[in-house]
């Protein structure tokens, strides 16, 4: 095993099973998804995951914080016996390890059409089934993934909507809108649950559910960061954060930390039970940071600025240090968000990021070379929404030009 | 089971030294042995220990004082009373040895008990009795069996009649053998069950969480509480005795200040000479937690200054502290005390009497000692009587005469315990004078004396073991030598006199004869005090002394309303008649009154009593400031008796007795009853129930506690009001939402009766209301509640006419629907009443009429509607059809508007015309403008075919927008409404928007919109802190507009403050400087540490701050601390840059969007840069009236900025100072300020 030298940046860490995070899929997790129960909770999943991802490996050693976090995995692999023992031993025999794909073969395979007005978000439910999109008609689609059927619209906001969120278990929806309401959708049925969730001074600008589905976080143009209780439909918390519109919030994998970032150029880090700030990630130039997400292993945070760079932060060194920075795509004036990806084949699986830009293309790069692996062109205005699905190759977009596109690599 | 008794019982007895045969008689025979054993059983809680106890008390039973409870009656809570029998819990562990043990409690131990008893010391009780017990005891045959029966012998009969010698039945016992003893009590497994020692064992893992009661224990008794509890409280203050008169009463104080705080202290001093008497009552009172402390009851404190005080030295002297709760112990020392003394007084005088003569005497009483020089002074010539004790053998003794030393009284007796040897009169014969040979002879013995009497001679030792010794070495080495001729034949008693039977000493006699003394006082004491309450109780108590005291007040009551209703009021009115004082007023020159009617009396004198207190200042002048407190509130009995009875009755409850509930007001006035006669015959049918059912059901109605203050709401209104009250109150309508419509019936029933202001009712309706309704429901109570005040109202109102009327009566003889008092005939007869009633019914009868008419209309138009919607939605098919949008601008419904005119007649108006118009068309639908026109609104709109085909044709021109299913979409629609307007449906007056702040994004939502930066004055519309600050500075300068002289006072403060800020700056900046100096010098002494003393000398003087959100800025400081004006507070760090670099800086932070300047310059050329560094005094927001100021000041060489404070300033104060910014008047994004202080000037540049 001595040669297995990894770089983490490039094999992505264990995922959270968030709609935002998804990334490619690999035959044996699809086995696994198959064998899973349709509404079991993605939690469960969720702890096993490490284990599972366990074969992943890859090239080039660089980062030195990126080995240590794969050892974890390697011990884990080797108590735990992976299936495939006989490549194991395959390998260790016939060290050459495949080439590292270069580039990712994304292709247009559906355009959804029926928002009135441009498309804010665009989401997977973390079992993969739906598409959601939200528009500033104010209205919220649901799309089947797979065949691009419409299943529900979600009519009931009285303005523009900005933020959707999956609950971890796929079963409902909260959108945040310019009516300073948050909603609560029922995707079953498509009903909106009756008590809304009050309390913010101007437009939600972004909305994450917490992983155990209870709490809500949000984030707005008032620039306060409110934290719900959504069973009781109430603000646990506000955290003072920002002194500009909050463009995103995030929590990471196991719910204990908060991320919001905004318009003043400030990133935060937050305990979610105290409401302390724990980090501050801020840099030089101070620009507006319109998206943030915490990397599914929880150990990073992207973060999309408007000097078009999406940079990659360790908010746990030091005091939070910029680790990647992503540019090739065009972000000057829109809050453009994306996701996490994942490519290869399960031995062999390798991260990516995904994000909108300005100038109605995809942007596809891999995490550890930040080399831009492809441009998905397609779309004819600004793609504001990316996201990916949690298990198959299939990225979902949505933009300005009012259209929703899926895209599926073969 | 006799065998196995047996053996248990020969197993047992093997370790003891009886005999088993000998113990097994003894245990059938008394059962004695058995009882002991029981005991002893009990004691020993486990079956194990039963045991090993067996032997004990085995062992203890052979010898003749057996009985255990016969030489110790153990009184413990283990045992059971001796002599009784056992309680049959430990029969289970009566496996077949315990059987010899606990075999049977139910034989009578009485006889062998009594014998065994008799023999000891303590008396015996008495013996128990053998009780008879329900069932048969272990071993005790349970019934007998016939076995052989000879009139059943078959073999009998057959016999001869002589050989027939009448067999006798035989009978056989059963049940001895296997008695099915009952089955144990588990809890009697647990170790101290009974005796309530169970520890519960905490430490292991499984602990048990509850706590197991065993014994029954004692309930803590309710503590004193001056509000709810009866009698005098415990005692609060102690009397203390025994200490010396004359110490100083702050010792006393010290030592009984320790136990709490002492509210009075008082040296009780004799009330004839003012001599301190040695009695001190200490008083306590409830101390305030002090710092920590928690705080201590006075009761606590006299409890424990007594459990503690007592036997306390106070000077040298131990004190007695007891609690005296009413001082009535201290009173009793006091006498005790002053009567001593008085007596020692007079004792004085006697004696100086006696002495003044001359002839001292000789036994002084012991307090005369007290007059005599002490004992160690010089003596005079006189000094006789005080002789220092001295030893027996003195040789100054004076020898007394031979024969006088032969004493009379035998000695022997009073020898006592003291060694002594006896040489009898045979042997040496009695001589006084052979006491010195005698001594001689036995001189190398340390005897004590010699004495002689009739009998012999007595060498007496000293009593102690050395004399003892001694004794018995003089025994030896005299007995039967030779004193002169004679052979002293002796007689050793070393140990004294053998007869002698200890007698307590006199002293102890006298303490314990003392100690029995006070004991004995005490007692009586307490009886006393007992007696003395228990008299106050039966005084206090006395059912017949309260029923009096009770009528006395009823009487007086009467006779003053009877004297103010028939006498002074007839009288005064007669007197205050304008008529009869013309001649007064032509000559004071008052002008004549207006008219009769205002002087004439209203109702008001009536003061909803019974009792008008017209003219009667003394008696019950109260009645109008005190306790008026309406004019026309009918009588409230409760209020009225609440006030005295208690005060009687509570004084000193018993509390034994059992407390009564509050009393029932059953006794009342006669007058109320002959008013109640009154009442018969005026409206009997009103008066249907009895006074006193009445009240009683108002007890029930409501509870007791509210009953005074809901009455006081309920009397409120006045005959004056009535006629406001006549609106529908809204208490009805909600109170019958609430509850569930298990009344129903009865509503429905009375419907127009349950709107309706009960007072406008008949009583009798009322009460038919009433009857049906069920008892629980609010309606009831609120429909008897107010009949109640109806019919108390009415009679308040018969009473006060029969005052007035009889006052008319009496004075005019107008009749009585003349009277032009517009109160009365409002109020008074039915006649005026009951029209009232009616028209009333019928207005709720029309109410509910159009209420109804509405409801069906809207249900038929539903229908309709639905029919029309269905419709639409074919014609909608064929592409024809115009489908209305949300979006259909007002207008073009306004345009739609006036051709709406209808000539069919719609019915849905109360007041719609029937027939066609006749002289020009009009419009039948005046349609309700301000209705939003969704689809609720649409539908309420158009009402039939012709409007649909008007709104058609208006609608032509748009272009049908397709909305799919029309009827999903018009769900969908509402869905929308009812989701954004919960709990609203139907139409609505009020388009459904956004509440608050809200500013359409053109694109239409937030995050399809570029980012852009927000302007100041945008934020500060939304932020909700800054709302509020702006909302108070509005205020302020609203209020200002109003009140410019103040605003400008606020104004000219702000400047002085300026003014004193450079002032108090100068001074400020010689202070520093002067430290500066102090720093330097001192920097020399120790150069060392100079650079720590520079690094340190702004810090060390900082204040307490924190920053946190602010209502001016993001972010803002905060005072931790007060901090006095002029002192410094923070020092404003940063990176010290010169102008340029600071220049360039500011364009790069305004290209990256760094929203706050944290730029400050200290001179022309040096700017301090806090924005990437710098500490927290960067977040000191701008203020236009600041409390804080910045100054540059020189410190080491180098300039500085420091904050200082420019008043004081209050803790969690925001700090702020006056940034000072360059005026930029023109400047498109002026920076607003938004300090919110009275002389803000609304922009920061």
């Amino acid at each position: 095993m001595q040669y297995v030298t990894i770089n983490i940046m490039e094999e992505p860490s264990p995922k959270r099973r968030r709609s935002e995070d998804g990334y490619e899929e690999s035959p044996p997790r699809r086995r696994q998804i198959l064998r899973s129960p349709p509404n079991a909770s993605p939690q469960y999943r969720l702890a096993e995951r490490p284990a599972r991802r366990s074969y992943s490996r890859a090239d080039g050693a660089d980062d030195s914080e990126d080995a240590l976090d794969h050892r974890f995995y390697r011990d884990r692999r080797s108590t735990e016996s992976p299936s495939p023992s006989e490549l194991h031993a395959r390998r260790s025999l016939t060290p050459p390890l495949p080439e590292k794909p270069t580039q990712l073969r994304y292709r247009q395979k559906l355009v959804l059409k029926g928002h009135k007005k441009g498309i804010s978000a665009v989401k997977f439910s973390p079992d993969g089934r739906w598409i959601a999109s939200c528009s500033a008609d104010a209205t919220i689609k649901i799309w089947d993934s797979k065949t691009g059927k419409l299943e529900h619209t979600l009519e009931g906001h009285l303005a523009g909507i900005s933020a959707i969120s999956w609950s971890p278990d796929s079963k409902i929806l909260a959108s945040g809108s310019d009516d300073k309401s948050i909603r609560l959708w029922d995707v079953a049925t498509g009903q909106a649950h009756p008590v809304p969730l009050l309390g913010h001074h101007n437009y939600i600008y972004s909305l994450a559910f917490s992983p155990k589905g209870n709490m809500l976080v949000s984030g707005s143009y008032d620039e306060a960061v409110f934290l719900w209780d959504v069973r009781a439909a109430k603000v646990m918390r506000s955290l003072p954060a920002h002194s500009d519109p909050v463009g995103g919030v995030d929590f990471v994998r196991d719910g204990t930390l908060i991320v919001s970032c905004a318009s003043d150029g400030l990133i935060r880090v937050w305990d979610t039970a105290t409401g302390q700030c724990l980090r501050t990630l801020v840099h030089e130039d101070n620009a507006p940071v319109t998206s943030v997400y915490f990397s599914p292993n929880g150990k990073y945070v992207l973060a999309w600025t408007l000097d078009s760079c999406i940079r990659l932060w360790n908010y746990v060194e030091g005091k939070g240090r910029c680790v990647k920075t992503y540019q090739g795509h065009t972000n000057k004036k829109y809050s453009i968000s994306g996701a996490f990806g994942v490519y290869g084949y399960p031995p062999y699986q390798y991260a990516f990021v995904a994000s909108g830009s300005e100038d109605k293309t995809i942007v596809l790069w891999d995490v550890g070379s930040k080399n831009v692996m492809q441009r998905l062109e397609g779309h004819v205005g600004v793609v504001l929404g990316v996201d990916t699905h949690p298990i198959e190759p299939v990225i979902v977009s949505g933009g300005a030009d009012c259209t929703v596109r899926i895209w599926r690599s073969d | 089971m006799q065998n196995e008794n047996l053996d248990a019982i020969i197993t047992e007895d093997k370790t003891t030294t009886t005999p088993p045969g000998d113990d097994e008689i003894h245990r059938c025979e008394s059962g004695d042995l058995l009882n002991g054993v029981g005991s002893a059983s009990s004691l020993a809680s486990t079956v194990s220990s039963v045991f090993s106890n067996n032997q004990t008390t085995m062992s203890s039973y052979p010898g003749q004082t057996s009985s255990l409870h016969a030489l110790t009656p153990l009184t413990n809570t283990d045992f059971s009373p001796p002599g009784k029998p056992l309680s049959p819990r430990s029969a289970k562990l009566s496996d077949d040895t315990m059987h010899a043990t606990t075999a049977s409690p139910y034989i009578a131990p009485s006889a062998d008990l009594s014998q065994n008893v008799s023999e000891t010391m303590t008396p015996v009780h008495t013996p128990p009795e053998h009780r008879r017990q329900a069932r048969p005891g272990p071993g005790e045959p349970k019934g007998f069996r016939l076995f052989y029966d000879p009139m059943l012998d078959p073999k009998l009969s057959q016999l001869s009649q002589s050989e027939q010698k009448k067999p006798k039945p035989r009978y056989k016992t059963f049940g001895e053998q296997d008695d099915p003893s009952p089955p144990p009590d588990p809890r009697l497994a647990i170790a101290g069950y009974t005796s309530g020692n169970y520890v519960i064992k905490t430490g292991s893992a499984v602990a048990p969480k509850t706590k197991l009661r065993m014994a029954p224990y004692t309930l803590k008794p309710y503590a004193f509480d001056p509000r709810i509890s009866v009698g005098p409280g415990p005692a609060t203050q102690v009397v203390v005795t025994g200490f010396d008169p004359l110490i100083q009463e702050s010792q006393i104080k010290a030592l009984f200040g320790s136990y709490g705080e002492i509210a009075e202290l008082s040296n009780k001093t004799d009330p004839n000479t003012g001599s301190f008497l040695g009695v001190c009552l200490v008083k306590y009172r409830d101390s305030r937690p002090v710092r920590g402390g928690t705080p201590i009851k006075a009761a606590d404190a006299a409890k424990r200054a007594e459990k503690e005080g007592n036997n306390q030295r106070i000077g040298l002297r131990e004190v007695k502290v007891q609690l005296d709760r009413e001082g009535r112990k201290c009173k009793r020392f006091i006498a005790a005390v002053v009567e001593h003394n008085r007596k020692e007084q007079e004792k004085l005088f006697a004696t100086d009497a006696a002495r003044k003569p001359g002839t001292p005497v000789a036994g002084l009483t012991p307090t005369a000692i007290t007059f005599e020089p002490p004992p160690n002074a010089p003596k005079g010539p006189s000094g006789k009587g005080m002789r220092p004790p001295e030893g027996p053998r003195l040789a100054s003794l004076p020898k007394p005469a031979a024969h006088a030393l032969v004493e009379n009284e035998p000695i022997l007796d009073k020898i006592k315990r003291k060694p002594y040897i006896f040489i009898a009169h045979q042997y040496v014969p009695v001589l006084g004078t052979t006491i010195v040979h005698l001594q001689k002879r036995l001189k190398n013995y340390q005897w004590k004396e010699v004495r002689v009497d009739k009998l012999g001679y007595f060498i007496i030792f000293e009593d102690s073991k050395r004399g003892e010794d001694e004794t018995v070495r003089c025994y030896k080495e005299c007995h039967m030598t030779a004193l002169f001729t004679y052979v002293m034949n002796m007689e050793c008693q070393q140990y004294g006199n053998p007869n002698y039977e200890r007698s307590p000493s006199p002293e102890r006699v006298l303490a314990e004869k003392r100690e029995k003394e006070e004991q004995e006082r005490l007692i009586r004491e307490e009886e006393m005090d007992l007696e003395y309450e228990k008299k106050h109780r039966a005084e206090d108590l006395d059912p017949v002394i309260a029923a009096l005291e009770y009528l006395k007040t009823e009487l007086r009551d009467k006779v003053m309303s009877d004297i103010k209703a028939r006498i002074a009021g007839p009288a005064l009115f007669d007197y205050l008649d304008p008529e009869r004082h013309v001649a007064k007023r032509r000559r004071l020159n008052i002008p004549d009154p207006q008219s009769q009617d205002a002087v004439r009396p209203t109702t008001y004198f009536g003061r909803g009593d019974d009792t008008p207190s017209v003219g009667t200042p003394d008696s019950r002048a109260a009645g109008f400031s005190g306790r008026f407190r309406k004019p026309l509130g009918p009588y409230d009995h409760n209020m009225f008796r609440g006030r005295r009875m208690p005060k009687v009755v509570n004084a000193f409850q018993d509390e034994r007795r059992r407390k009564l509930p509050p009393k029932r007001p059953v006794v009342r006035g006669l007058h109320r009853q002959m008013l109640d006669f009154y009442d018969d015959d005026k409206d009997s049918d009103d008066e249907g129930r009895s006074s006193f059912t009445r009240d009683t059901e108002e007890q029930e109605s409501r509870p007791l506690s509210r009953a005074a203050s809901t009455d006081l709401e309920d009397e409120e209104p006045s005959i004056a009001h009535r006629s406001k009250r006549r609106r529908v109150d809204p208490g009805w309508g909600e109170e019958s939402d609430d509850e569930m419509m298990d009344d129903a019936h009865a509503r429905g029933l009375l419907a127009h009766l349950i709107d309706k202001d009960p007072e406008d009712m008949a009583e009798k309706e009322l009460e038919q209301v009433l009857a049906i309704l069920p008892r629980s429901s609010p309606i009831w109570k609120k429909a008897d509640r107010a009949m109640k005040r109806t019919i108390k109202l009415r009679r308040s109102i018969e009473e006060a006419d029969a005052i007035f009327f009889g006052v008319n009566h009496e004075t005019t003889t107008v009749d009585r629907t003349e009277i032009p008092s517009v109160d009365i005939t409002l109020e008074d007869d039915e006649l005026a009443h009951k029209p009232v009633a009616t028209t009333e019914l019928e207005d709720v009868a029309k109410a509910t009429l159009k209420k109804k008419l509405p409801k069906t209309k809207r249900k038929t138009k539903k229908q309709m509607f639905e029919e029309r919607e269905a419709l639409k939605a074919q014609t909608a098919a064929t592409s024809e059809e115009v489908v209305e949008e949300e979006e259909t601008p007002a207008a073009e419904e306004a345009k739609a508007e006036p051709e709406v005119f209808e000539p069919l007649p719609d019915t849905h108006r109360a007041e719609v015309e029937w027939g066609v118009s006749t002289d020009k068309p009009r419009r039948t639908v005046e349609d309700d403008l301000e209705i939003v026109l969704d689809i609720d609104g649409w539908q309420h709109m158009l009402k039939d075919e012709e409007d649909l085909k008007f709104l058609r044709e208006a609608l032509a021109s748009e272009p049908a927008s397709n909305v799919g299913d029309v009827h999903l979409w018009a769900w969908k629609q509402k869905q929308i409404k009812a989701l954004n307007r919960p709990g609203e449906q139907g139409i609505i007056r009020s388009e459904t928007k956004i509440e608050g702040y809200y500013v359409p994004n053109q694109t239409g939502c937030a995050r399809t919109e570029s980012v852009k930066k927000i302007l100041e004055l945008d934020k500060s519309k939304y932020l909700p802190h800054r709302i509020r600050v702006q909302k108070a500075r509005e205020e302020r300068e609203a209020r200002a507009k109003n009140d410019p002289a103040a605003a400008a006072e606020a104004a000219k403060l702000a400047t002085a403050a300026k003014i004193a800020s450079t002032t108090s700056s100068r001074s400020n900046r010689a202070n520093n400087r002067r430290l500066v100096n102090d720093i330097n010098t001192q920097k020399q002494t120790m150069s060392a540490e100079g650079d720590t003393i520079r690094f340190n000398q702004l810090k060390k003087r900082k204040k307490l701050v924190k920053f946190d959100r602010s209502a001016i800025h993001n972010w803002g400081l905060y005072a931790e601390e007060n901090i006095a004006v002029n002192d410094m507070i923070i020092e404003y760090v940063g990176e010290k840059v010169r102008q340029r670099v600071a220049d360039l800086r500011e364009k790069k932070y305004d290209m990256q969007g760094v929203g706050s300047s944290y730029l400050f310059r200290i001179d022309e050329d040096t700017v301090i840069d806090a924005t990437k560094m710098g500490g927290i005094a960067r977040f000191i927001n701008h203020s236009c009236t600041p409390n804080c100021t910045a100054k540059i000041i020189r410190v080491d060489g180098t300039k500085r900025i420091v904050i200082y404070a420019l008043r004081d300033i209050a803790k969690n104060e925001e700090l702020t100072y006056d940034y000072k910014f360059e005026r930029e008047i023109d400047s498109t994004d002026r920076i607003p300020c938004l300090c919110g202080s009275v002389g803000c000037k609304g922009f920061l540049n």
